[in-house]
């Protein structure tokens, strides 16, 4: 909570889908650090001026997908979500190499819409799993926050489709680029391939994250290395 | 159908236990409403108390007893969404729910656990109100008949707060979420009989998506003044909330206030829907407004924006009756032909003990529980299931102190003393709070027992036990929920008394 008053106020654009249920915790999050956030409703199509583009968790649209013949859903997180107009947002922010955020269902969105590598799975445990877990910064850092590599912390998770997969090739490919930046540690909630809890894009502008560091004590940590990078 | 028959049909749905409390309201009238912190006792869809700093507290539990043994997971699914309703219809965010669950011993009760802990899961977790505690017992006295019982809480400005109530004559009727269907006729009606035969059908479906999009334009709706009131639709649904709108509006204002409802308006999902079944309904996630008529516009709005389906049914009127109108038929109803003064008196033998082995639920049991719920979302628990305990801390920024939830039931003691069961259960709740330095505020509690020819003796000793106590510590009730017909053939299960606490801790 201690800020410099040096320090520059950021326009953090949250994307709000329909039962976006962590909106008002992240939205709090920026605020409480001092940056102008804001909601960016889904069917919003512009890109606005902002530094900081994030998705954050919970079940945009209820993490369902009807099927047009029987009107009947199955659960397949993201993958409504990606035919919303806001997805031009991020796009836009994306081709402009502003920053994004995915957190959670965030994350999902983004691997689901091909911005992130990979895939996220039903949990091995087949539940949803909620607690803190110890998650380990790793690769190149969280926004390249060379302070952070090493550093532990302890993140609630809270989860039903947190298993990361990925082809071989493809993992080697992210090891040897450092784009995992966060990994479980010591326990593994949801059966992720290598632990992985976190990746960002071949580029490192866009960071997405299973563990929610708006719900941690160390969340702090996470705004300063936005800050750092952002301002 | 004549209406003489229309009649006697919404007559029996409203002299359901369940929505008449026909055995136990003059029991319940011993217990002490009022106090320093009460804003709105029992009687509307939850009990309010004062935080102050202009915020106050809605507090409620339910139990869903019934559908969760007949569908484990949907029962239990829909519990949680009625409870959340109960909270939001108040214009209150919710902010965390307690889960109370009662087992059997034999091979079902374990699918039975299972079910229910996936719909619990599925639907908080979704809608994201952080499960804060609760607790797991198993006891053979629930092979036929399991318990969820349900606590939820929410944060209101004190000028937000709404009303299940009409106050002015033109006002609109407005429908909002999901369409009417056939599930879950009868359901109250079952939940007022014994568990001897499975109806299915009973059993509404839950939808915890729509749920959360009827919060979100609820809570936006509560910082404006386009509306007077606001109900939500569970138990003989639609009859239900037209009319306890305008019984409560006339309490309240003095005025001859009435309703007429346009049964071709209400949006429908299934086909040749009777009178009475469009009535009875108890299809979830569905609210009824009491709009003022100059915003209309502005409301549907509101609801297009969170893509919810919303029309205008009918209006308050001040003729002092209850109106249907649909194509070719109009039926005119006065309110106390409808809501007859239903007494039934039951014998008050002594309740016989049961002494079956009353277990808590293992370590790992509970913790394995707890994983699949979302207790961190919402970023204001302090103290969660993750810390042993009966008792949750739950911050409240809004007036920079901590919210101390604390819960016990009777722990199997009330099969030997019912008056003992329930002193343990407010003591535990009570020294928790004092023992954390908190103010208690008020309680709400939930009263499950049997069938009530064998338990209704226990259940007046628990009343008047919980009165006395309750009186004597400056206590009150603020809301709660009676379950009977607990019970399978001739085996009612033992008196199970849930009390839940809030008190105020400063910072």
């Amino acid at each position: 909570m201690i800020r410099k008053t040096s320090k520059r106020k950021l326009k953090v654009g949250i994307i709000r889908f329909p039962c976006s249920n962590c909106d008002f915790d992240t939205l709090k999050f920026f605020k409480k650090f001092g940056h102008d956030a804001f909601f960016i409703w889904y069917k919003e199509s512009k890109l606005s001026k902002i530094d900081l583009l994030v998705l954050p968790g919970g079940f945009a649209f209820g993490d369902r997908v009807y099927k047009k013949a029987t009107g009947k859903y199955v659960i397949d997180p993201g993958e409504q979500a990606i035919s919303s107009p806001v997805m031009n947002v991020v796009s836009k922010a994306a081709e402009k190499k502003i920053p994004i955020l995915g957190i959670c269902n965030g994350f999902q969105i983004l691997v689901k819409a091909g911005f992130l590598p990979g895939k996220l799975l039903q949990n091995k445990s087949k539940k949803f799993f909620c607690d803190f877990v110890s998650c380990k910064i790793t690769g190149d850092s969280f926004f390249h926050d060379k302070n952070l590599i090493g550093k532990i912390f302890r993140i609630p998770v809270a989860h039903g489709y947190g298993r990361y997969v990925i082809g071989k090739t493809e993992l080697t490919d992210l090891k040897k680029n450092n784009q995992i930046f966060l990994k479980y540690q010591g326990f593994n909630p949801n059966g992720s391939i290598g632990n992985i809890a976190g990746v960002t894009n071949e580029y490192k502008n866009i960071y997405g994250l299973m563990p929610h560091p708006e719900r941690s004590k160390d969340g702090k940590y996470f705004i300063k290395a936005i800050e750092k990078y952002v301002g | 159908m004549s209406d003489k028959n229309v009649l006697k049909t919404l007559q029996e749905a409203m002299s359901s236990e369940h929505t008449s409390y026909a055995s136990t309201k003059k029991y319940l009238k011993l217990l002490p409403t009022k106090g320093k912190y009460v804003i709105q006792g029992p009687g509307e869809n939850a009990g309010i108390l004062d935080l102050g700093k202009g915020y106050a507290l809605t507090l409620r539990i339910e139990s869903h007893n019934h559908p969760s043994f007949i569908n484990p997971s949907q029962g239990a699914a829909t519990g949680v969404g009625g409870i959340l309703r109960d909270i939001f219809t108040m214009g209150a965010r919710p902010i965390g729910t307690l889960d109370f669950l009662r087992f059997g011993t034999d091979t079902n009760s374990k699918k039975v656990f299972e079910g229910v802990v996936k719909g619990i899961s599925d639907y908080g977790n979704c809608i994201g109100v952080p499960t804060v505690g609760g607790d797991i017992y198993f006891d053979k006295t629930y092979n036929y008949n399991c318990l969820v019982n349900v606590a939820a809480f929410g944060i209101v400005k004190k000028k937000n707060i709404i009303y299940g109530n009409a106050e002015n004559p033109g006002s609109d009727l407005i429908y909002v979420g999901a369409k009417t269907g056939r599930d879950g006729i009868g359901g109250a009606q079952m939940a007022s009989e014994n568990l001897d035969k499975l109806n299915i059908s009973a059993v509404q479906d839950a939808d915890a998506f729509l749920e959360k999009l009827l919060l979100e334009a609820c809570c936006e709706l509560a910082e404006t003044d386009w509306i007077e009131g606001m109900q939500d639709m569970g138990a003989a649904g639609l009859l239900c909330s037209t009319t306890e709108i305008a019984m409560r509006g006339r309490e309240k204002t003095g005025l001859n206030l009435g309703t007429k409802v346009y049964l071709d308006k209400i949006p429908k999902k299934s086909e040749r829907m009777g009178i009475t079944d469009l009535l009875l309904s108890e299809s979830q996630e569905r609210m009824l407004i009491v709009g003022k008529k100059k915003n209309r516009q502005e409301i549907l709005n509101l609801f297009e924006q969170w893509d919810l389906e919303a029309h205008v049914i009918g209006e308050v009127t001040n003729d002092g009756k209850y109106t249907l109108i649909s194509e070719n038929k109009k039926f005119v109803m006065d309110f106390d032909e409808i809501f007859q003064d239903v007494d039934k008196d039951w014998e008050k033998i002594k309740w016989k003990t049961q002494k079956s082995k009353h277990k808590k639920a293992n370590k790992k049991q509970t913790e394995n529980t707890w994983h699949q719920y979302d207790w961190t979302v919402g970023t204001r628990t302090i103290k969660g299931p993750d810390k042993s305990g009966h008792h949750a801390v739950v911050e409240l920024p809004e007036i920079k102190k901590n919210l101390i939830i604390s819960w016990s039931s009777d722990e199997g003691v009330s099969d030997l003393s019912p008056s003992r069961g329930i002193t343990h259960a407010f003591y535990k709740c009570f020294k928790r709070i004092k023992d954390m330095n908190g103010i208690p505020l008020g309680l709400t509690n939930c009263l499950n027992f049997g069938h009530p020819k064998a338990s209704m003796g226990a259940f007046v000793e628990t009343i008047e036990t919980l009165s006395k106590i309750c009186r004597k510590e400056n206590v009150p009730i603020v809301s709660g929920n009676v379950s009977l017909y607990n019970a399978h053939k001739n085996h009612s299960i033992k008196p199970t008394p849930i009390l839940v606490m809030v008190g105020l801790q400063d910072l």
